[in-house]
C-alpha cells in the first residue's frame, strides 16, 4: 500500500465521519430540541411577565379596597401576603428543570389567584367601592391580565408538550438523553382549573 | 409538517376541548351567524373597516354568534384570534370584536400590537359607556358601530407602519417555485461536490451530496417526511451520474427531469388565495389582551 493510498483512505474517512456526525445532529432531532428549548422558555417567559403584571397591580388594588373597606382587613392582609410569597420565588427559566420550585412557584400563584378572588367577593357588599372609578379601572386590568395569564399557561403547556413529546420519542430521546435534556414540567390539572378560571364577578 | 402530526395528541392531551362550538371560517370582515344586522347594516360596517384597513393598515373584524357553548368567551375569543391571525404579521394590530348574543356577552380581542393603544381599561370603558347602554335597548348595530367607531379612532391615534398596496398578500410563495428550485438547489450541489471530491470514492461522495441537499433543504423549510424519497431518488441518481462519469463513453448526462415533478409536496400547502375581495387575516398574534362585558 502506498503512501498515497493510505492519505486518500484516511481523507475520505475523516469526511466520512464528520459526515455521519453531522447527519446524527440533523436526523436525530438534535436541533429540533434546540428550538423547541427556547420555544418552552420563551413562552415560560411570557408567562412570568403576565404573573408580574399581576403582581404590580396588587398595591393598587389594595390601597383601593382599603379606602372604601378598611374593615376587611382578613382578606386584604390575606391578599397582601399572598403577593409577597409569589414574590420570594425566584421563577428563573432554570426552575423548569426543578420540579419541586415549580410547584412551589405555582402553589404561590394559586394562592394569589384565590386570595383575589376572595377579595372580589368581598368587594361586592360596598356599592360606593364597586362604582369608583379607579377601582373599575383597576378590575378591568386585573380581569385582562388573568385572561392574558391564562392564555399565557395554555401557550406554555403546549410548547411544553410538543418539547416533551419531541424528547420521548425515538430517535430524538438517544440525543436527548446523551445531551441531557429531560422532560419539562407542565401545571397540573387541578391547578389549572383553579388559575385558569378569571375572578368570577357576579351582579 | 411534524407539528401536524402531533395536533391530535395536543388536543386529546389538553383535556378543556370538551363541546366547543367550532370557529366560523373567516371570509368577511363582519360575520353574523345570528341574523341581527340587515344587509345595508352588514354592508355599512363592512366598507367602514375595509377604507380603515386601506388607510392605515389595521384590520377590525365583527363576529356575532349566538353563543360560546361551554367556553367562557375569553377561551372562544382568543381559538377564533389563533385561528384567524386578524392583523398584520409582526405588527400584531388586529381587533376583533366579539359579540355572544345570546350569552349577552361581549368582548373586544387585542392584538399584541395594539395593547398600546387601546389598554383593557380603555376598551372596558368603551362597552359600559358606549355599546352596553346601546346593547341594553336592543339597539344592536347603534351599539356595534359606536364600539367600532371608537376603537378605529384609537387606533389611528396610533403611528402604526403604512398599509402596503396590496392589502393582504399571500407571503408564501407559490409551492410549485419552492419546489422547483429546491430540486435545483439539490442538482447544483450534487454535481457541484460530484465534481470537486472526484477523488473521493463513489458511495460517500453521494452520501455527502445527498446530505448537503438534505441540509439546503432543510433551510428552504422542506420538513423530512418530504423530502426523504426525493433524497433516495437523489441518491441513487447521483451513484449513477457518478459511475457515467467514471467511465466516460457510456453517455453521461443524459437523463430526463420530467419524472421528477409529479412529486409535488402536497402535505405543506397552506397557502391562502388572495383573490377578488375574499378577507383573511394577515397573520397578527394575540396574547389575550381586551376586555369582555354583559349587557
Amino acid at each position: 500500500m502506498s503512501q498515497g493510498d493510505f492519505f486518500r483512505i484516511r481523507k475520505s474517512f475523516l469526511i466520512g465521519f464528520a459526515g455521519l456526525i453531522l447527519f446524527f445532529t440533523n436526523s436525530c432531532g438534535y436541533n429540533t430540541i434546540q428550538v423547541q428549548d427556547e420555544q418552552v422558555k420563551a413562552a415560560w417567559s411570557e408567562v412570568i411577565n403576565m404573573y408580574q403584571r399581576r403582581a404590580d397591580l396588587i398595591p393598587n388594588l389594595v390601597n383601593t379596597v382599603k379606602g372604601y373597606a378598611a374593615q376587611e382587613k382578613e382578606v386584604l392582609i390575606e391578599v397582601t401576603r399572598a403577593r409577597a410569597s409569589v414574590g420570594s420565588v425566584q421563577a428563573t427559566p432554570e426552575i423548569l428543570n426543578n420540579p419541586e420550585l415549580f410547584a412551589k412557584f405555582n402553589q404561590a400563584q394559586g394562592q394569589m389567584t384565590s386570595a383575589l378572588s376572595r377579595l372580589m367577593v368581598v368587594v361586592e357588599k360596598y356599592p360606593d367601592l364597586k362604582s369608583d372609578k379607579s377601582f373599575i379601572g383597576l378590575q378591568a386590568q386585573l380581569e385582562g391580565t388573568e385572561n392574558r395569564i391564562a392564555v399565557a399557561r395554555n401557550r406554555y403547556i403546549t410548547s411544553v408538550q410538543e418539547y416533551n413529546i419531541t424528547v420521548r420519542t425515538f430517535p430524538n430521546v438517544i440525543t436527548a438523553k446523551i445531551f441531557g435534556y429531560d422532560v419539562k414540567p407542565n401545571f397540573s390539572v387541578e391547578n389549572e382549573k383553579e388559575i385558569s378560571k378569571p375572578p368570577q364577578v357576579q351582579f | 409538517m411534524r407539528r401536524l402530526l402531533f395536533l391530535p395528541i395536543l388536543l386529546f392531551c389538553s383535556g378543556i376541548f370538551a363541546d366547543q362550538i367550532p370557529i366560523p371560517k373567516l371570509t368577511h370582515r363582519v360575520t353574523d351567524l345570528t341574523s341581527t344586522l340587515n344587509e345595508e347594516e352588514v354592508s355599512n360596517l363592512e366598507n367602514k373597516l375595509k377604507d380603515f384597513e386601506k388607510r392605515k393598515g389595521s384590520q377590525v373584524v365583527l363576529v356575532i354568534i349566538p353563543t360560546t357553548g361551554e367556553e367562557t368567551i375569553e377561551q372562544y375569543s382568543i381559538r377564533l384570534a389563533e385561528d384567524w391571525k386578524i392583523g398584520r404579521k409582526t405588527i400584531a394590530d388586529g381587533v376583533i370584536f366579539l359579540v355572544a348574543k345570546d350569552d349577552r356577552k361581549m368582548r373586544f380581542e387585542i392584538g399584541r400590537g395594539l395593547e398600546g393603544a387601546i389598554p383593557d381599561v380603555i376598551s372596558k370603558r368603551i362597552q359600559l359607556e358606549y355599546v352596553r347602554p346601546l346593547f341594553k335597548e336592543g339597539k344592536y348595530y347603534e351599539g356595534i358601530d359606536q364600539g367600532i367607531d371608537k376603537i378605529l379612532g384609537l387606533i389611528d391615534g396610533e403611528p402604526l407602519p403604512e398599509p402596503s398596496s396590496t392589502s393582504y398578500e399571500s407571503n408564501a410563495a407559490p409551492e410549485e417555485d419552492q419546489f422547483g428550485l429546491y430540486i435545483a438547489a439539490l442538482v447544483v450541489i450534487g454535481i457541484a461536490v460530484g465534481f470537486i471530491f472526484k477523488k473521493l470514492f463513489s458511495l460517500l461522495q453521494a452520501g455527502v451530496a445527498t446530505y448537503a441537499g438534505y441540509w439546503v433543504g432543510g433551510l428552504l423549510g422542506f420538513s423530512l417526511e418530504v423530502m426523504l424519497p426525493l433524497l433516495v431518488i437523489f441518491f441513487i441518481l447521483l451513484c449513477i451520474i457518478y459511475i457515467a462519469a467514471k467511465n466516460p463513453g457510456s453517455g453521461g448526462g443524459g437523463w430526463s427531469g420530467g419524472s421528477w415533478s409529479s412529486y409535488s409536496s402536497s402535505d405543506s400547502g397552506w397557502s391562502s388565495s388572495s383573490s377578488g375581495d375574499s378577507f383573511s387575516g394577515g397573520g397578527g398574534d394575540f396574547s389575550g389582551g381586551g376586555s369582555s362585558s354583559d349587557w
